[in-house]
């Protein structure tokens, strides 16, 4: 091989130069199972405040708000930094789609699901828990991703604000 | 109310027509909502489907389990089969049967799979849900290109099977079982057993 004919010039491929090493790389596209595994829980801080999103297709069947036994551990444990007697938020949040049953009425029962769980493990806490359906949307909805609607379904722990 | 069905051999019966899920999307045009009242098709006692498919030996007696829908707004009705998941290295294959019975397509003419389910406005991606590991698996996907089959490249006549096929990471924990949400208007299959 050579290492300087244009690949339009040759005529076999015994003509074309040695390729570089970034032309190789770049050749070849790598599947991966990066980023195909979604867990449960998000956190994010700003300020004094952090909140805990929980993936409520993780956490419900579709139209359940019926918790998994796994759920309770998990949720004391992303509980274990909250300070004692601290006040908490748990706000049930839905995509704007809806479904046999209304989104208030469906973010407000797995908001008060995850709450019962709260309470069970942080006797402690003070909780505030609400239903706010789609009006707080963390995601523009894109019928190409459906990843746009979950990021929307979930339901949120907050404390320290 | 809890949306599961629990895995096993029986043919199971869904009731679809305004049972979309809480993120189902209802609006779209392409599904329209029909009476919530309205009976679905008793999928045990449907006619028997020839074992013979589209895809030249899809064996609807594989699965482990199955469900028949009737699509919104029409008297359609689609009998979905989860065939067994099949773990190899990094990566674990789920694939589905879907066998149409529709009413308003003549026996000959095909029926593409992406007109085999509700809401086909939205992208058609199953999850897999480890509910014991609080986990959810979603088809491995690159620059937004998804290692799936192409639900407008398969088609089935009436009573005929073509199968799905969709690639995911292989289980991360040692579990028995995964949820599969297809849809999410439909009802999750519970309990697939993970080989």
């Amino acid at each position: 091989m050579t290492t300087a004919s244009p690949a339009a010039a040759v005529d076999s491929p015994e003509d074309l130069p040695a390729p570089t090493p970034q032309q190789l790389a770049a050749s070849i596209r790598v599947w991966s199972v990066d980023g195909s595994v979604r867990t449960l829980e998000t956190v994010a801080t700003e300020g004094a405040e952090t909140t805990i999103s929980l993936a409520t297709d993780i956490l419900f069947a579709s139209q359940s708000f019926e918790l998994p036994t796994s759920a309770a551990p998990r949720i004391a444990e992303l509980l274990a930094d909250v300070p004692e007697g601290a006040a908490v938020q748990v706000h049930g949040h839905t995509d704007s789609l809806v479904g046999p049953i209304p989104n208030d009425e469906l973010s407000r029962n797995r908001a008060q699901a995850v709450a019962d769980v709260i309470a069970a493990e942080r006797p402690d806490l003070v909780l505030e828990v609400a239903g706010l359906a789609d009006a707080e949307p963390v995601a523009r909805e894109n019928p190409d991703d459906p990843a746009t609607y979950a990021a929307n379904r979930r339901v949120e722990i907050i404390h320290g604000g | 109310m809890r949306w599961r069905l629990p895995a096993s051999t029986a043919v199971l019966a869904l009731v679809l027509a305004g049972c979309s899920a809480d993120d189902a999307p209802t609006e779209a045009p392409t599904t329209e909502q029909a009476d919530p009242t309205e009976k679905a098709s008793e999928a045990g006692t449907a006619d028997p489907k020839p074992a013979d498919t589209a895809t030249g030996g899809t064996a609807r007696d594989d699965v482990v389990d199955e469900a028949t829908y009737t699509l919104p707004g029409t008297e359609d009705d689609v009998t979905v089969g989860v065939l067994p998941l099949e773990v190899e290295g990094d990566v674990m294959t789920l694939r589905l049967v879907f066998t149409p019975d529709f009413s308003s397509v003549g026996d000959d003419e095909p029926v593409d799979v992406y007109d085999m389910y509700p809401d086909n406005l939205y992208k058609f991606r199953p999850v897999l849900v480890d509910r014991e590991n609080l986990k959810e698996y979603s088809p491995i996907s690159d620059t937004g290109i998804d290692w799936t089959a192409d639900t407008t490249g398969l088609s089935a006549v009436n009573g005929e099977s073509v199968e799905w096929w969709g690639v995911y990471a292989a289980p991360e924990d040692d579990i028995d079982t995964f949820d599969l949400r297809l849809r999410e208007s439909l009802p999750e299959f519970a309990d697939i057993p993970v080989p």
